[in-house]
């Protein structure tokens, strides 16, 4: 990144600046920055509000901090709470760790998240990993999508591989390559598009009651555990325990477990 | 503006594609998601897509798909505008344009050598105009003019471009190309154009 002034912008306290062209920031304490910064390296302590846009090709918040333009930086690491309300655009990995409310979207290779996490717009990156609670509002595209926890999608997603463990909460379509859910309490999805989809029950006492209610299923491959579905269609269909579907329409096989109930079947 | 549909499972029957194939050209951009048509039936939401279009895309993915990737598809069939720079010579030489739409287009541009995408896309649109018969002269030139006028208005390149006359006298209207229309009774709608479909058609021809 091109910056002309080697200087280095250090408040600690109750500090505010205008912003600015910098190489190193370090914000200690109560820091307020009214203007865009442009630096090397962001590092914030404490809180920090920064009224303008950052550029910065590495960024480190450890505390409490909101970004009220977008935020466009190299790397990312936060622990904390953070709030962005413009893009969040990342050229490499975007760490966090705590809450984060990203209003503007987020574009990223790697996307890391524990901890709470809510996403206003757009997301898009190469691979996502999640852990915690997440909310995505719009759609989510990913070549790699990783969760553990409480997934809710509130568009259509989008990715080669799709796994997630715990709970999925989608008003869209799901279309994977690959979707692999191990259900964790009750699940909702709309729809669920694939070329393999694997519906698995969590282990534990009470996993026979770990639902995925489901509108429609369409893939190849499919293998279902403790499903409610309208429909289900696909070439190869196994239905295992704790099925229920009003319909299945499937082309080469079907294989049913006894404790899988099914209203209709027929071969298309 | 009705088009025929066809139910996904129909669609899938007639051309032998299965489930996960038709899930990944959509991931991949290759289907537009404006295709997929939710309808309730009395078996619940159904997915339709318009018949004539679809079948032409998958046709053409089914063909192509062995020799380039799917993103290299993609990228032919997106509307998004493709790095070119073509002289006059060569969009007459590749069936782009015709001589003749050639000339029309010089009349409004008379310094224009070398033609970006846009130019050559437009160029194209006139050429359509002129060759579907229904056109005149001065009217394709009209419609260059207008055209030029909707990149103002329009972000990219999805409008439809349509030409209704009334008493011989013509206008040239450019659409949102979801965008419903209608006309006069009396006028006539003498000819309309989708320009990504052109696009589309000039990509092909391209590469």
């Amino acid at each position: 990144m091109q910056t002309e002034m080697g200087h280095d912008l250090h408040l600690s306290g109750h500090g505010s600046s205008t912003g600015g062209f910098y190489r190193n920031v370090h914000l200690e304490g109560l820091s307020t920055i009214d203007g865009d910064v442009v630096c090397e390296q962001c590092t914030a302590h404490g809180v920090a509000r920064m009224h303008g846009n950052l550029r910065a090709d590495m960024t480190a918040f450890h505390g409490k901090a909101d970004v009220l333009g977008d935020m466009v930086t190299g790397s990312a690491e936060i622990h904390g709470t953070i709030r962005v309300s413009g893009v969040c655009d990342v050229a490499k990995i975007l760490r966090i760790h705590g809450t984060s409310r990203l209003q503007g979207g987020v574009r990223a290779d790697v996307l890391n998240i524990h901890g709470r996490t809510h996403v206003g717009a757009e997301c898009v990156a190469r691979e996502v990993e999640l852990h915690g609670i997440a909310q995505f509002a719009q759609d989510i595209r990913a070549e790699r999508m990783d969760c553990s926890g409480v997934l809710h999608l509130g568009g259509p997603c989008e990715a080669e591989s799709f796994s997630c463990k715990g709970q999925v909460h989608s008003s869209g379509l799901i279309n994977a390559e690959r979707v692999h859910i191990r259900l964790h309490a009750k699940s909702e999805v709309q729809e669920i598009g694939c070329t393999e989809l694997r519906v698995e029950r969590g282990r534990g006492w009470f996993a026979r009651r770990h639902k995925l209610v489901v509108d429609i299923i369409e893939g190849d491959h499919i293998y279902v555990e403790n499903v409610v579905a309208k429909r289900i269609r696909g070439n190869r269909i196994t239905l295992g325990n704790g099925v229920y579907a009003e319909r299945v329409e499937y082309r080469e096989e079907l294989n049913r477990h006894h404790g899988a109930k099914v209203k209709e079947a027929v071969q298309v | 503006m009705e088009q025929e549909l066809i139910s996904k499972k129909e669609l899938l029957d007639v051309t032998g594609i299965s489930y996960g194939q038709l899930y990944r050209w959509k991931r991949k951009d290759l289907i537009p998601e404006e295709w997929f048509i939710r309808k309730s039936t009395f078996t619940g939401q159904e997915t339709f897509f318009p018949r004539e279009k679809i079948l032409t895309r998958i046709e053409q993915i089914k063909q192509l798909k062995d020799d380039l990737s799917l993103d290299e598809l993609a990228r032919r069939f997106s509307p998004d505008p493709a790095e070119i720079a073509l002289s006059g010579e060569e969009m007459v030489r590749k069936g782009i344009v015709s001589e003749q739409s050639w000339r029309v287009y010089q009349l409004e541009h008379p310094n224009v050598a070398v033609c970006s995408f846009q130019e050559t896309v437009f160029a194209s649109v006139v050429h359509r105009a002129l060759a579907s018969g229904d056109v005149g002269l001065d009217e394709a030139r009209s419609a260059l003019r207008a055209l030029e006028q909707s990149i103002t208005v329009f972000s990219d390149l999805r409008v439809r471009i349509v030409c209704v006359r009334k008493l011989g006298v013509s206008v040239w209207v450019v659409q949102a190309a979801d965008g419903q229309l209608v006309v006069d009774p009396d006028a006539k709608l003498v000819f309309e154009a989708d320009v990504s479909e052109c696009i589309e058609e000039l990509k092909l021809k391209l590469m």
